[in-house]
Order: structure tokens, then C-alpha cells, then sequence
């Protein structure tokens, strides 16, 4: 029996003409990428309710397809990106298998707009974002009247009468290609997970790797695909601007998600993260925002004892001012038993200042906390290699600090709500990058040489942060660093809000 | 050069070119810096500048009957919108209802809603074609609302800039300064993929403005192609009755009779004057034409009666659009928006007659439905009524 037709199916922007042209490379395929009709409308017509015979509609175009197109000698294959709502039908009526790919949903936004911007000019037309086309887009756009666009018009918009369908003229484009990266991926996962699961694949093409199409080729059934060769053909990016003879400098295209600023963060998260979840790219925690690598430099480099004090020597003044702060307040009476320090490195100058009471250094780098552990014996010190943002500290201190770490943290927000929840009575840190007093968001910039952010902190942003946590005394101004590099940095002291007793208290029962 | 061909010849031929039109646009936005620097009103300046555009450009139109126009984006204008929201206040409806009229034209069956220059392509037969004529007279922010809104519904509206609007633009002796917002615009338009055209208003131009009408046409298809508009078409502004002329007859062969009109100058209108083909026009969105029993006299008593002429007039409204002494549609059925949920709709089909003074939208739904298969019909929104 000769094996069942196929469909590739998934999300714009996510690979489908790519995996669709490495396996109609096979000897035994007669593969078509989206043949006319397409379903555009009744795509549309179908996700608002208003289509009322779907199985007609297949009947008539890709059910006709797939009789003429399959048989003993080569298999019928076939991708579309808007059979979502017909998959259910079409697997009734011709028992076919699905290849479902998918892909992070933060690089098919980005990509859509590069689409948007560079090429076609087209995606999501009633967005009233006017950003600067590409004269390629723009021609392709007004040569383009909206009647007879229907690739947009497959796409998805919010149901009336919802939410988000109120909301929906005013969304960027962005927000609106994570809408719909996030409901049409939504669409394919409740469709497929109606079939048998024999019947169906899926495939993630945020990395795909040869093995992973061979594996798909096997699912469905096709020969004659040499890992080479799909090697090759990996490597050309089919359907990349580049692939579509743009050329487009770096300034003019949307940045990689490794450098979308907060408001990104949190728009995509908003309209995209409950999918992101449910495909795996999220397993629900800050360190979703963390590339792969993060941190890794600082594991495999061994910066030594004299880096770290000429660190301490370069920041002398905005590290004397927190010791200083801290001696203040137990000047006025509070006293400061135990202090934690996100981001503690060698413990240059604090292991010494604070050597009276509880210190807890935590880092990153296992070697660096290792290093304080052979080195630093005071036995009111404790070190502990965590990631502090997400992983917690497993107690508070009265104070917890941080020296220009969180400018190379993955989530600002999430490294400030870490340190609330640590603390029992203040926050205290510093940004070395700088005071950013115009930003209104965090800025994020990637550097995969080094392994991790360099973040422009925004006060506005950090006072929300704070202020939302039930901070008090919030206190965020520039400070003199009596350098010329960087004249001010930024620091941030609030008071955190009191903690119920069971939260509270372990730090002084072990200090005591 | 071709042998018998004069300079003045060419010259000529090198007005009526599109590249004229780029280089007086070009010859404008020389000018903007310094137009920015200085006062608009100016006079002496003005003049100074005209000067030294007509020394650097000879070859520019300028002597004759009315003098040419150059156009510069330089212009600002407090407060118009908070008129327009006085001014409209008592005939304006909400969004929603411009929303609630597009389900009504498009969930009625077998129906086609095409922008104006595909109303009559063939392959509709069986259909009720439909457009959505956008005439912006007054406010462009609610028209690309409006674009934006139909591009959702994957509907192409077609919606035409007056080039005589104070959020056009507005000349400064010879200069037409254009309001920076337009861009802004038209982009807008652009990028929700309507069809864009020119709310002709020619006539006023010469009569009101005493500037070449024609030459402002030209020059603003011109600007809006450069912003990458497909101008297709362009609509009469006004009626008749208002400059004693429709603003289309000074397109060639569409001129109802032949008659002179003259500015306050006593200087003659070019009526029948520009080529809409060499302009890359394909239709006068009006669809009017001469009336196939042209009746000159009851045509020049109409035209004369200004007064009359008013959409909010049942008597003149039917004779405009019914039993006009001037003028047959090419389309059959006309729905004028002309207030609060009031519609005015007109046309014939076969020997069916059609008007309805002030109907509401439901009694439009029900009039969509009973439209019959292969008529054409244009519904005129203008957006300030739907601005709410």
C-alpha cells in the first residue's frame, strides 16, 4: 500500500516553504507549495464562522488535487499555510498525514515585519503603524489593492465583539503579527491533536537540523533525500529575504529578539507567551527571555582575583557609597544583620566591609563561588552559585544588593522583583551602564561573544516595577561616578514591603 | 527633434508631460527650506521667490490667461479640526455606524463591492456591484479610519483627496503650500491598500483662487503618484449649479455644452481642456454624462440656480440625482450618507425608479437586498459624517 498524501502546515514565516522545497527533493513526491486555490478566503471565512460547507469547498479544490496529484508511484504532497481550519475534514477525507512545523514565535514576529518592511508591505493593512517601506514594499503594497489581497485577508483578526477586537485598531503591527503567530499556531494544535497521533508530525524549524527532516521525510514516507543534500538546501535559507533578492541593511530590519526592549517583551508576552508555553519555547519562568548560551562566558572564563579589584577600583565611589548608605542606617538606628549580593563575583571589598554580620555572595559562575568558598572563610559568609532571578536565595537578608549586574541581566524587571522577594528591608543597586533618565523602557542589547545582556536601565520603568510590588521610600537618581566614560550611573533604593512572618526571619535564626 | 516640430510646439508638449509635473513638485520642495525660514504671507518675499523660480525655470508655465502653479509642503493649521468637530457636530454619526453600514453592504448576497475603477470590469454579471465612494471634503483622519477599517474586511473603498481643502493645502500667491499632515495621509491611504483618486475641484481653483484649476489637477496626481498612489480616476467635486459647470468638464469631451465661463477677471475657463488618458485617468468617478435628451435650457436654468442646490434639499436632491436636466449616470442606483443615520437614495434599473429621501440604515439594508443582479450602485460617504 502506497503511503497517504501529505500536508505541511503551520504559521507563516515558520519554514513551510522551506521543508515544503528539502522533500519535494524526494524521488516518490509530487509536491505543490500553495497551489491555486489557495483557501485564502475561505480560510478567513472559515476561522469567523461564516463558511458553511467546508467539506464542499475541499471537495472542489484540494480533495481535486490530491486525486489527480497522488497515486501507487509518488505521493501526493502539499503546502499550505491556511488549510488550519480544514485539517480535521481533510484528514476525514482522504487520510492523509500532517506535517506541523512550528517555530519560536518571537523570530516569526520579527521575520513578518522584516516581510512587511522589506518586501511585500502588506501584513496586516489596517494596522495603523506607518513605518518607512522599503521601496520594493511600498510598490508591491499600493500595486496591491486590498480586494485582491488575499493573503491578508487569510489572516486571522480577533473575534467581534472581544477584547482584543476593541483594542485592535490601536495595536502596533508587531503586536498584531504575535496575535497571529500565537492563534493560528493556537488553530493547527487543536486541529491536529483531533487526529490519531500516527497520523500527524511535528517539527520545530527554529534550528532545524538535517537528521529532523529526514526523520519528517521517513513520517512521510519519502525516499531518495541524502543528508547532504538536505544539509545544503538548509543552508541556502529558502524563502529568506535574502532568498528573495533582498538585500537590506541591519539598521532598517526589525532586531532580533535578543535586542527587543521591554514594551516588546511584554506585548509579545501578552498577545503570544500562553503558546509560546504550550509548543515548549517557554517553559514559564524570566529565564524564558535568556538565550541558550547566557552565562556561559562567565563559567568558562577565569577572570582572577585582579580583575574583579580593578572592577572594584573602577567603581570605587559608587561602592564606598553603599557601604557608606549601609553604616547610615544602622547610624539611625535599623540594624542591618545580613545583607545578600546578586551578582557577588570574587566578594572584592564587601567580604571585608561586612565582615561583622551575614553576607550571602551569590553568582553565576560556579567557579567564582567556588573561589569564595576556599578563599573567603569568615564563617558569617555564605556563597552560593544560583541564578538569584530565578532560582531565589532560599532566605532574606535585610539588605540585598547588586553592583552593576542587573545591566547584564536577561529580565530587568524579574532581577528587581528577585531582589523584593529576598530582601526583609531594602534593595539596593547599582547600574553601571549609565543614568537613562529618557527611556521608557529597559533597551537590550545581546552579545553572544560575551554571553549576556548590556541593558540601558529605565528609572521610569524600575519606579513602576517597584512601586507595583508595594515598594515605599523609592529613591532612583544618577549618580557621580568622577569618571569620563560614564559621567552617572544609576542607582535605585527602595524599601521593601513587609513580608508575613513565615517568609521572614530565617536569616537572623541562623545568624543567631 | 522631430523636423516640423516648433519650440513652441514642444514646449507644449513638454507642459502637459508628466515630467513637468515632477519638475514643478521638484521646483516647489526647492523652495520649502526657504519657505520655512519665512513667512508665507508674505508678499514681497513671495514675490521674490516666484522671481527667482521663473529666471531658474523659464520654461515653467506662468504667462498667459492664469499663472501656473508650484506646489511646496510648508503649512500648519490650528484649530481646524476643533471646527470641523462644531461644524459637523448636528450631522455627524459614530464610527460604529460607518462600521455597521459596511456589514450592511457587504453581508447582502450576491454582491461584489469593487473600488470605482473595477466598477464596471466584466465577470460580475449575476451580481449586485457595489462601491464605496469616499469623497474627503473636510476630514482625512476619519477617511483612512475608514480605509483601515475596510482593509480589515479585505474591502477596497475608494476615497478621493480634495486638492481644495484647508487639509490639503492652500496657495500663497502662486505657491500651493501643502499641509505636512498630508503625507501622513495619504500613506495611510496607501498602506490599507484603497484606491486613491483626486476629489477634482478644478473650477475652484480658477474661479475662487484665480490659479490654473488644470495645472493644480495635474500637479497634485502627480505628487500623490510619487507617494506611490495608483491614481486611477477622479471625482467631481460640487455640482453644477455651484461654478456653472461640473468640475469634470474641464476634462476634454466630457463639457455638457458649449459655453464660456469667466473668473472675476473676466478671463475665459479652459473647460474641455485636459486628456484624462495622457494623465493615466481611466474614469470620472461620478459617472455622469450628457444627458441623452439634453434640454440646454432647463440645463442652464439648473446650473444657474445656485441657491437651490443643497443636499439637504428633498426637491433638489431628486432633480440632481433623478431628474437631472444635464446629466445621465452611468451607474444605476446612488446612496448619498447626507446626516444622522439619513440616507438619500436614487437611480433607475430597467423602467424601476428609485428615491428615498432620509431613509435610515435598516431601510438601506432593505433596499441592498432588493437591488437587482448586474446593477451598479455607488454609495457616497463623505467621512465627516461618520467621525463621531
Amino acid at each position: 500500500m502506497s503511503p497517504p498524501p501529505f500536508f505541511i502546515v503551520g504559521s507563516a514565516r515558520s519554514g513551510t516553504t522551506s521543508i515544503a522545497r528539502i522533500l519535494g527533493a524526494a524521488s516518490n513526491v509530487y509536491l505543490l507549495v500553495e497551489p491555486m486555490p489557495n483557501l485564502n478566503i475561505e480560510t478567513r471565512l472559515m476561522m469567523d464562522g461564516r463558511l458553511e460547507d467546508p467539506v464542499a469547498v475541499l471537495r472542489g479544490t484540494v480533495i481535486k488535487r490530491v486525486e489527480t496529484g497522488h497515486g501507487p508511484s509518488r505521493i501526493y504532497g502539499e503546502k499550505n499555510v491556511t488549510l488550519g481550519p480544514f485539517l480535521k475534514y481533510l484528514h476525514d477525507a482522504v487520510k492523509c498525514k500532517i506535517v506541523f512545523i512550528h517555530r519560536d514565535g518571537r523570530d516569526v514576529a520579527r521575520s513578518m515585519i522584516d516581510w512587511h518592511t522589506q518586501k511585500f508591505g502588506n501584513i496586516y493593512r489596517e494596522c495603523g503603524e506607518l513605518p518607512p517601506l522599503a521601496r520594493p514594499a511600498l510598490e508591491s503594497a499600493a500595486a496591491l489593492p486590498v480586494h485582491h489581497d488575499t493573503s491578508d485577508y487569510s489572516r486571522p483578526r480577533p473575534p467581534v465583539g472581544s477584547a482584543l477586537w476593541h483594542d485592535w485598531p490601536h495595536l502596533s503591527r508587531f503586536e498584531m503579527c504575535s496575535y497571529y503567530w500565537s492563534t493560528i499556531n493556537e488553530l493547527f494544535l487543536d486541529q491536529i491533536e483531533q487526529l490519531p497521533r500516527e497520523s500527524w508530525t511535528a517539527i520545530d524549524y527554529t534550528n532545524p537540523s538535517p537528521e529532523e527532516l529526514l526523520r519528517v521525510a521517513d513520517f512521510c514516507g519519502l525516499r531518495g533525500l541524502a543528508r547532504q543534500e538536505v544539509e545544503r538546501m538548509l543552508g541556502q535559507r529558502i524563502n529568506s529575504l535574502e532568498d528573495r533578492g533582498v538585500s537590506s541593511s541591519s539598521a532598517t530590519l526589525q532586531p532580533a529578539w535578543e535586542a527587543w526592549d521591554g514594551g516588546l517583551r511584554r506585548n509579545f508576552d501578552r498577545l503570544a507567551a500562553a503558546t509560546m508555553r504550550r509548543l515548549g519555547y517557554y517553559r514559564g519562568s524570566p529565564r524564558d527571555w535568556a538565550p541558550p548560551s547566557y552565562g556561559k562566558w562567565w563559567s568558562r572564563h577565569d577572570a582572577g582575583l585582579e580583575w574583579y579589584e580593578w572592577m572594584y577600583q573602577s567603581r570605587r565611589r559608587m561602592h564606598e557609597d553603599f557601604i557608606a548608605w549601609v553604616r547610615a542606617l544602622e547610624r539611625a538606628g535599623q540594624g542591618i544583620a545580613s545583607l545578600a549580593d546578586f551578582g557577588c563575583g570574587l566578594g572584592v571589598g564587601y567580604a571585608d566591609a561586612f565582615r561583622d554580620r551575614r553576607y550571602i555572595g551569590l553568582d553565576l559562575s560556579a567557579r567564582n563561588v567556588e573561589w569564595c568558598r576556599h578563599n573567603r572563610s569568615n564563617p558569617l559568609h555564605r556563597y552560593a552559585c544560583v541564578d538569584f532571578v530565578v532560582d531565589g536565595i532560599g532566605e532574606t537578608a535585610d539588605v540585598v544588593s547588586s553592583s552593576g549586574t542587573i545591566d547584564n541581566a536577561y529580565d530587568v524587571d524579574a532581577f528587581v522583583q528577585s531582589m523584593i522577594r529576598a530582601s526583609s528591608g531594602w534593595i539596593y543597586f547599582t547600574c553601571y551602564r549609565g543614568w537613562f533618565p529618557d527611556l521608557r523602557e529597559h533597551r537590550y542589547s545581546w552579545d553572544e561573544k560575551t554571553t549576556c545582556f548590556y541593558n540601558d536601565i529605565s528609572p521610569r520603568r524600575i519606579r513602576s516595577v517597584l512601586e507595583r510590588a508595594g515598594c515605599t521610600e523609592v529613591d532612583i537618581r544618577p549618580m557621580a561616578t568622577g569618571r569620563s566614560d560614564v559621567r552617572y550611573e544609576t542607582r535605585v533604593i527602595a524599601r521593601v514591603p513587609v513580608k508575613p512572618a513565615h517568609e521572614t526571619g530565617s536569616i537572623r535564626a541562623a545568624a543567631e | 527633434m522631430k523636423p516640423g516640430v516648433s519650440v513652441p510646439r514642444l514646449s507644449e508638449l513638454l507642459l502637459r508631460s508628466t515630467l513637468l509635473a515632477r519638475l514643478r513638485y521638484w521646483a516647489g520642495r526647492k523652495r520649502r527650506s526657504l519657505l520655512k525660514a519665512i513667512d508665507p504671507d508674505t508678499p514681497l518675499l513671495e514675490r521674490s521667490l516666484i522671481r527667482t523660480v521663473r529666471r531658474k525655470f523659464p520654461w515653467l508655465p506662468g504667462g498667459g490667461d492664469f499663472p501656473a502653479c508650484l506646489a511646496a509642503d510648508a503649512f500648519d493649521m490650528d484649530g481646524y479640526f476643533a471646527q470641523l468637530s462644531e461644524t459637523y457636530r448636528p450631522h455627524a454619526n459614530p464610527f460604529h455606524y460607518y462600521e455597521q453600514f459596511v456589514d450592511v453592504v457587504e453581508s447582502s448576497p450576491l454582491t461584489a463591492i469593487r473600488p470605482l475603477f473595477e466598477l464596471f470590469a466584466p465577470g460580475a454579471e449575476q451580481r449586485r456591484v457595489m462601491g464605496i465612494r469616499h469623497d474627503i471634503d473636510a476630514d482625512p483622519v476619519t477617511a483612512v479610519r475608514c480605509a483601515r477599517h475596510l482593509a480589515a474586511r479585505g474591502i477596497c473603498g475608494s476615497f478621493y483627496l480634495l486638492h481644495s481643502a484647508p487639509y490639503y493645502g492652500h496657495f500663497a500667491h502662486n505657491l500651493f503650500l501643502r499641509n505636512p499632515q498630508l503625507r501622513g495621509w495619504v500613506m495611510g491611504l496607501v498602506a490599507a491598500g484603497c484606491e486613491i483618486g483626486v476629489h477634482n475641484d478644478a473650477l475652484k481653483v480658477y474661479l475662487e483662487w484665480g490659479k490654473d484649476g488644470a495645472s493644480a489637477l495635474e500637479t497634485e496626481i502627480a505628487w500623490l503618484r510619487m507617494l506611490g498612489a495608483r491614481v486611477r480616476g477622479t471625482v467631481a467635486h460640487n455640482s453644477g449649479p455651484t461654478y456653472g459647470a461640473e468640475n469634470f468638464e474641464i476634462f476634454s469631451g466630457r463639457t455638457l455644452w458649449a459655453r464660456q465661463l469667466t473668473d472675476r477677471r473676466g478671463r475665459a475657463l479652459p473647460l474641455d481642456n485636459l486628456a484624462e488618458a495622457k494623465l493615466g485617468l481611466a474614469y470620472e468617478g461620478t459617472f455622469a454624462k450628457r444627458k441623452h435628451r439634453f434640454d440646454r435650457d432647463a440645463a442652464e436654468r439648473f446650473f444657474a440656480d445656485r441657491e437651490a442646490a443643497s443636499v439637504r434639499s428633498e426637491a433638489w436632491m431628486r432633480r440632481y440625482l433623478l431628474d437631472n436636466p444635464a446629466l445621465d449616470w452611468a451607474i444605476d442606483y446612488q446612496f448619498w450618507l447626507v446626516g444622522k443615520d439619513s440616507w438619500v437614495a436614487a437611480g433607475r434599473f430597467a423602467d424601476e425608479e428609485l428615491f428615498e429621501w432620509q431613509v435610515d440604515l435598516d431601510r438601506v439594508r432593505q433596499l441592498v437586498l432588493r437591488l437587482p443582479a448586474g446593477s451598479r450602485t455607488v454609495f457616497v460617504v463623505h467621512p465627516e459624517y461618520v467621525r463621531g
